[in-house]
């Protein structure tokens, strides 16, 4: 039976939970409720769905193309999403009836209104040669937002960053550098630019203006395959990198093969993971260091269950990602980074093996134990059943 | 075209309890979720070495052995398995302000380790505690003979048989304290957990406040070994042994009505899908203004309703992921709350604004419930204000990501410069979410993490009393933080398993309630 601790509170208030909840909801307006509100625009603002933008400039560049893009008005898209100098966006491709996407680091400021992505001249650079070979002034692309983490942070990164980039890995570096300049980024930047030779040199003259404006950026070309007056020559090494570093961030972007190297230079130098930072690594390729963990040559079954419903059955080469087999086979599937950070080809394995390699394992722990993974750098060991949710 | 007896809009805790234990019942579901992932809140996110739960703290009523909580037995009951490890303490207090410490006590779990604190700490008050645990029980059993009435109450039987439940069910936590003889200081710690459920301590109903404190006393508190993640992707993939159907990346565009009543779904390509039942997980100002095909079929006094109701906590986090291990930063405890004030009702007022005078902050550190949840010589911490007005609703696009560094800031500073943590130096990663962030995922109208704010005339009594009375269109059931039981992890799981037993009796009822 109750106890007489609560007299002090006459039961009969109880009575009156509903009328007062009623009064209330009685003396409010009528109207449509409202559900969206200055935040919620802008969220969508900041991160729409798709961007859809036409290519409004392209510049010739040394074996490479400087694209501009701008909001394509016409189907609905008004503004392009602000960023953070060093992200990227991921374009949305349809390619000999594959439906591929590839991420380009934005070389444009923030503030521009505009994005510029740059892209090279890759040999059998499947994408790549398509772009720079179909691109022109009036192309209409879908785009991502910008997406990544490649930026300065200055809660967490010293107020001086030495850059280091290796051919188009200066892109975002260019965007960074624009920031700067125009006020909207405030760190020191020294950039420790690799190129083959002189000519290979990318944004030559933008960076020797940009340096010459202001006291916060300095460039150091190096060259590995010519000795010339006024450059460094070979390689961007551990000696190299400890000359200008002192207490400063470093942040690397370019090739696998280069991330590799730079790695072993900045473990040399003793500096904390916390101060190196590396971009995306854009599409794993399987290499040196993937030996004997993937059989070459094999091509195996892929079920891909998507959410139209439909049952893929598609070949799967074992030294090629899911991802990009089931972009083969025409199937829009989601994806963004394709390095394995992102998460946005997370696809649910129903049965079969996949090799991911180390340097790409960015899977949340559950998901490592309840049979998920990031498709962009899974390959196939076996036959595999996989279900993806495609956009 | 594709019939289900149930569709369910969203995946997050609601939407996907809903979707698990109707299709456990048998019931054809499909759940439809816009994001790429479910678990709405209920999710996690990787940066570099660390990954990081975006909204879990602990759970309460999950509990282990004797104190099984109903949280635990749901689980049990649907077969869902997930790794769940038990936190020491139920919170570390701290109030200081300019430099003054006014307050610093532990609360540990267990219902005789907290009277003996008690004992210690305000040796008057044992005798008003043990009465706060007898009001738990009397509670309790009112609810108990609630449910088993379905609501359709005896007034005999209820002034008879609980008359404290009916007292308790009236009054706020405030009153309920006063009521049961606490003195003032005991009355301002057992005020510590009001950030959880959103409003000042004489705002929340006693009714929610004595049920989650019971809860977290006396079952304890619990995390996932692997983030809330492991929760919503564990009730997946047993919802899907169950039959469930889950569509992601997937929006719902079109609520489907005829003859006065919901009947399916339009996708955004176009294929419609029959439904008997839908199951909102989407705040219902979404399906009432943006989704249903037939506006004029939403009730006045629903529309009243949504104008009346004002929004819970949007959050404000940090997260950081920091190069040197829990003794080297200095961290010694779980939560803590730290505030610069012991009144919830200032602390409430000033959380209006981005970062004012007055705070009250919350730091998580997840190693001190499991060590090796980083790797080795490192440690993750949360940093979490949260906010009862739309405070960022005058950001710009451009200025967005500057004001978030700047809150940021002072979060650390504050947390650095009160508890002492060595926190600065040590950031290898950091991410920072603020209400955008939480709109962005949740789509939740100015990125509210708690649904409705629980105020007095909408509270958890006021919610439970009415639940069967008030209607809305046919075949229209409301899950989550906005639903009738109020927001966090348990509420909305456990709200979502009740909803799911209506919607059985409707669907079974050839769609009649």
């Amino acid at each position: 039976m109750s106890k007489d601790y609560l007299n002090s509170v006459p039961a009969e208030r109880f009575a009156t939970i509903i009328p007062r909840r009623r009064a209330i909801i009685e003396s409010a307006s009528a109207e449509m409720p409202r559900y969206e509100y200055n935040v919620n625009v802008l969220a969508r603002d900041l991160h729409p769905k798709v961007q859809h933008v036409v290519v409004s400039d392209v510049k010739e560049l040394f074996n490479a193309r400087l694209y501009t893009l701008v909001p394509d008005k016409e189907l609905g898209t008004d503004k392009l999403a602000y960023f953070q100098a060093g992200q990227y966006i991921s374009l949305d491709l349809s390619i000999d009836g594959s439906r591929l996407t590839r991420p380009y680091s934005l070389c444009s400021a923030p503030s521009t209104g505009e994005y510029q992505i740059m892209v090279k001249n890759m040999k059998n650079g499947f994408a790549s040669e398509y772009i720079n070979s179909n691109f022109r002034v009036g192309t209409k692309i879908d785009v991502s937002e910008p997406s990544g983490f490649f930026y300065h942070e200055p809660l967490r990164d010293s107020g001086k960053v030495v850059g280091i980039a290796g051919g188009s890995g200066i892109a975002p570096f260019i965007s960074m550098a624009r920031a700067i300049v125009s006020g909207i980024e405030d760190f020191e930047l020294i950039l420790l630019y690799g190129s083959r030779t002189e000519e290979e040199i990318l944004f030559r003259e933008e960076l020797d203006e940009l340096e010459k404006k202001c006291s916060k950026i300095k460039v150091i070309h190096v060259l590995s395959d010519e000795e010339r007056e006024g450059y460094r020559h070979g390689f961007i090494s551990a000696d190299l990198i400890g000359e200008f570093c002192e207490d400063g961030s470093v942040f690397v972007c370019g090739s696998q093969g280069m991330y590799d190297y730079i790695r072993k230079e900045t473990d040399k130098l003793g500096l904390p993971i916390k101060r190196v930072r590396f971009d995306a690594y854009g599409e794993y390729r399987l290499g040196k260091r993937d030996e004997g963990k993937v059989e070459t040559g094999k091509v195996y079954e892929l079920t891909v269950k998507t959410n139209d419903g439909l049952t893929h059955v598609i070949p799967a080469r074992s030294d090629e990602s899911i991802l990009v087999a089931v972009e083969r086979a025409g199937i829009k599937a989601p994806s963004k980074c394709r390095s394995g950070e992102c998460g946005w080809c997370r696809a649910r394995l129903v049965s079969g093996e996949v090799y991911i390699p180390e340097m790409t394992e960015r899977r949340r722990q559950y998901d490592k134990v309840a049979g998920y993974i990031h498709a962009c750098c899974s390959f196939p060991l076996s036959d595999c059943v996989i279900t993806i949710n495609c956009e | 075209m594709e019939k289900y007896d149930l569709i369910v809009i969203g995946a997050g805790n609601g939407g996907l309890m809903t979707a698990c234990r109707a299709a456990q019942m048998g019931l054809k579901t499909l759940v439809v979720e816009r994001h790429n992932m479910p678990g709405g809140a209920a999710t996690s996110f990787v940066r570099g070495r660390f990954e990081f739960d975006a909204s879990l703290h602990e759970i309460p009523d999950f509990g282990q052995g004797e104190h099984r909580g109903e949280l635990g037995r749901i689980f049990d009951e649907l077969g869902i398995k997930v790794e769940m490890l038990p936190i020491k303490d139920a919170f570390r207090y701290v109030v200081e302000k300019d430099g003054v410490r006014s307050l610093d006590v532990t609360f540990p779990h267990g219902k005789d380790a907290v009277m003996k604190l008690i004992s210690e700490i305000c040796p008057d008050d044992v005798g008003a505690m043990e009465r706060f645990f007898d009001a738990y029980e009397d509670m309790h059993r009112g609810l108990d003979y609630f449910g088993s009435v379905r609501g359709q109450i005896d007034p005999e039987v209820l002034r008879k048989e609980h008359p404290n439940f009916m007292r308790i069910m009236s009054i706020s936590a405030g009153e309920l304290f006063r009521a049961l003889g606490m003195s003032e200081k005991c009355q301002k710690i057992m005020a510590a957990y009001w950030p959880y459920q959103g409003t000042d301590i004489d705002t929340v109903d006693a009714s929610r406040y004595l049920m989650m404190v019971y809860g977290y006393f006396v079952n304890g508190a619990y995390v996932p070994r692997m983030r809330s993640h492991s929760l919503s992707t564990a009730i997946v993939d047993r919802a899907r042994q169950f039959g469930c159907q889950f569509l992601f990346n997937t929006e719902v565009t079109k609520v489907l009505t005829a003859n006065g009543r919901v009947c399916g779904v339009e996708l955004e390509d176009g294929r419609q899908f029959e439904a008997t039942a839908i199951a909102s997980n989407a705040f219902p100002e979404i399906v009432y203004s943006k989704l249903l095909d037939d506006k004029s079929l939403v009730p006045v006094f629903e529309r009243k309703k949504a104008n009346a109701r004002k929004y819970g906590f949007r959050a404000f986090s940090v997260y950081l992921g920091l190069d040197a291990p829990p003794e080297e930063i200095g961290v010694e405890d779980y939560t803590v709350f730290l505030s610069s004030s012991d009144d919830s009702r200032v602390l409430c007022e000033e959380s209006k604004t981005r970062f004012g005078k007055e705070y009250a902050l919350d730091v998580c550190c997840l190693n001190m419930a499991i060590p090796d949840c980083t790797p080795e010589g490192t440690t993750e911490m949360v940093l979490t204000i949260s906010y009862t007005g739309d405070a960022w609703a005058d950001v710009s696009e451009e200025d967005y990501v500057k004001v978030k560094r700047e809150v940021a800031d002072e979060l650390i500073t504050k947390v650095e410069k009160v508890m002492g943590y060595k926190i600065r130096e040590h950031i290898e990663e950091i991410e920072i979410a603020s209400p955008v962030t939480f709109a962005r995922y949740m789509f939740s109208p100015q990125g509210s993490i708690y649904g409705y704010s629980s105020e007095k005339w909408d509270g958890m009594s006021s919610r439970l009393i009415t639940s069967g009375m008030e209607q809305t269109i046919p075949g229209l059931f409301f899950v989550g933080g906005h639903g009738s039981s109020l927001s966090g992890y348990y509420p909305t799981y456990s709200g979502g398993n009740k909803t799911a037993m209506q919607i059985m009796g409707y669907v079974r009822g050839g769609g009649r309630r």
